[in-house]
């Protein structure tokens, strides 16, 4: 396997228009989620991309390109190299404009796949990873074999989930959002907020600061909602061995912590069995929310540019003692590996090791 | 000088490519010792075909380091038909939105393969693009592939393993009917995609 590269990046988010107005207003103090109403009356908080006032689709062919072309991949550049895989990743996919549209059937989604191609003029190979919160972080990993092994050179993973009221109403029927906002880690956390966000991340071998090293993907029946922190300790360790790390190389950890209370805890404790002595912890779903089939792209793209930057997520609310871990209040110094973790439905354990290039050797 | 790896070589274990028989449900709830618990019907779909696909491959269990990859371009229709139709009333009920969500049939595999490990929902209508991707990713033990949809009803699948065979007479594979044919017994990724061959071993 040759070495492989975060070439470019973008995110649009809740946060702002691209990662720069995202830096900007994390350094601000963030956002507070939007109030979401259901058809049966509810309420709850979801961090909502800004409004355009366009219509579905053309809002999210906006979104799209927009991501896109942060991350590098707009106009003559390598969107035109026919050969570029592009990994679409999504758990909502286009059921937001179903909704909307009264008239439109379901069918089959991949139109969904060709609605993104056409509007990006992709003319690579396509495909739908939709294995619901772990999507983007199995994206990356298929895109990082590709390139990795010599079949491409460069390959796009988009991370798309967009306004719809299909996610919230099911999170809510389950029982899974916070009435009010995410407290990962909290003493009073007490459920997640969902987010939308667009995000692109361009995989490469050409050189560029921040390297893929590996990672892994681990499906557990045993649970088809939540992490088991035994199967959270062995997505680490083959994460670890698959980047050919040891635990003590990790300078830090972007936790899933979306503010479950059973689900951060199930986390940090197969974290504390895996690394004995833990690194520095960050989340960003309280700042993004939990972004779903994007959050893995989004919370790349996001934590790059925050290691890179100095910005760095507040929480500004009591952490929980029974956990035992908090998270880290500043960027912690000269981090060259990080470990990041997205814990998801399905039995969902997916992970990837990433290196920051510039941090030299001990 | 540039080192050329040698290309991996797959043969093909196991295979379900049988039209579903109509009592196919009552079959699997045979098979499993029990009707499965709400899981949904794409899923029901998905354990008829893989524990059929793994019976020919005469395994009990999968490898844990085998891969699962699963391609629905319909998806869990049925169950987001439902969820649409609750949601426009009020909250959906909860195992209603579990069913929607496709890749809950992955945990569903999981369990019934007695198996953890690398499995994904990867949606295209290119099969042998999936399968390209699938080996790309898959290591000695393998991968257990399927093309599941509700309507109509299909279960697809097939499992492979590394093989070192010395095999000839590859040509391009053309699509799903090609991949899982009986005729074919091994699989390569080539750069310009998968490549199939029929059971020719050479020494």
């Amino acid at each position: 396997m040759r070495p492989v590269y975060l070439q470019g990046r973008g995110l649009i988010s809740a946060l702002g228009g691209n990662l720069t107005q995202a830096l900007a207003t994390l350094a601000a103090g963030g956002v507070a989620p939007q109030r979401i109403t259901l058809p049966g009356g509810t309420e709850w908080p979801c961090f909502t991309l800004p409004h355009t006032g366009q219509d579905w689709r053309e809002r999210a062919r906006q979104l799209a390109c927009a991501a896109a072309a942060e991350a590098g991949l707009s106009g003559t550049g390598l969107a035109d190299r026919r050969d570029i895989p592009l990994f679409i990743a999504s758990s909502s996919l286009n059921i937001g404009a179903i909704e909307i549209e009264a008239h439109h059937r379901l069918g089959d989604s991949f139109h969904c796949a060709d609605e993104v191609a056409a509007w990006l003029g992709w003319r690579g190979p396509v495909y739908i990873v939709s294995s619901a919160c772990t999507s983007s972080l199995q994206a990356l990993l298929a895109a990082v074999r590709l390139v990795g092994s010599g079949a491409a050179d460069d390959a796009v993973v988009l991370g798309i989930e967009l306004p719809n009221l299909f996610s919230i109403s099911g999170f809510a029927a389950m029982q899974l959002l916070t009435p009010t906002r995410p407290r990962p880690l909290g003493a009073e956390r007490d459920g997640i907020a969902l987010g939308q966000a667009v995000a692109a991340l361009h995989l490469s071998a050409q050189p560029a600061r921040w390297r893929m090293r590996g990672g892994s993907n681990i499906v557990d029946g045993r649970d088809p909602t939540g992490a088991i922190p035994e199967t959270v300790a062995r997505m680490c360790e083959r994460a670890l061995a698959d980047s050919g790390l040891q635990p003590s190389d990790i300078g830090l950890i972007k936790l899933q912590a979306a503010g479950s209370p059973a689900n951060d805890a199930n986390e940090l404790e197969g974290m504390a069995a895996a690394f004995g002595t833990m690194p520095p912890l960050v989340t960003l779903k309280a700042a993004l929310g939990h972004t779903l089939g994007a959050s893995g792209a989004a919370e790349i793209a996001l934590l790059t540019a925050c290691l890179e930057s100095g910005v760095w997520p507040r929480a500004d609310y009591a952490h929980d003692p029974a956990l035992r871990h908090q998270l880290a209040s500043a960027r912690p110094a000269a981090v060259r590996y990080v470990l990041a973790d997205i814990l998801g439905f399905g039995g969902g354990h997916a992970a990837v090791v990433i290196e920051d290039t510039r941090v030299g050797t001990e | 000088m540039e080192t050329t790896q040698p290309v991996p070589l797959w043969q093909v274990t196991g295979r379900f490519c049988a039209p579903l028989p109509e009592d196919w449900r009552n079959r699997l709830a045979a098979r499993l010792g029990q009707r499965p618990r709400r899981i949904g019907i794409l899923a029901e779909l998905a354990l008829y075909g893989a524990l059929d696909c793994l019976s020919d491959a005469q395994e009990g269990a999968l490898p844990g380091d085998a891969i699962v990859r699963v391609c629905s371009l319909r998806g869990a229709a049925t169950a987001i038909g439902e969820v649409l139709a609750q949601n426009r009333q009020e909250l959906p009920m909860p195992f209603s939105f579990l069913q929607s969500q496709t890749s809950q049939l992955l945990p569903a595999l999981a369990a019934a393969l007695k198996w953890q490990g690398d499995a994904a929902i990867v949606v295209t209508r290119d099969a042998t693009g999936l399968a390209q991707l699938a080996a790309q990713q898959a290591g000695a033990n393998g991968m257990l592939l399927g093309w599941v949809e509700e309507l109509p009803c299909q279960s697809v699948w097939v499992r492979l393993v590394r093989s070192e065979a010395k095999v000839t007479g590859f040509v391009a594979a053309q699509d799903l009917t090609e991949l899982v044919s009986p005729e074919t017994r091994y699989w390569r990724s080539g750069r310009d995609g998968l490549e199939i061959a029929c059971a020719i071993d050479t020494l």
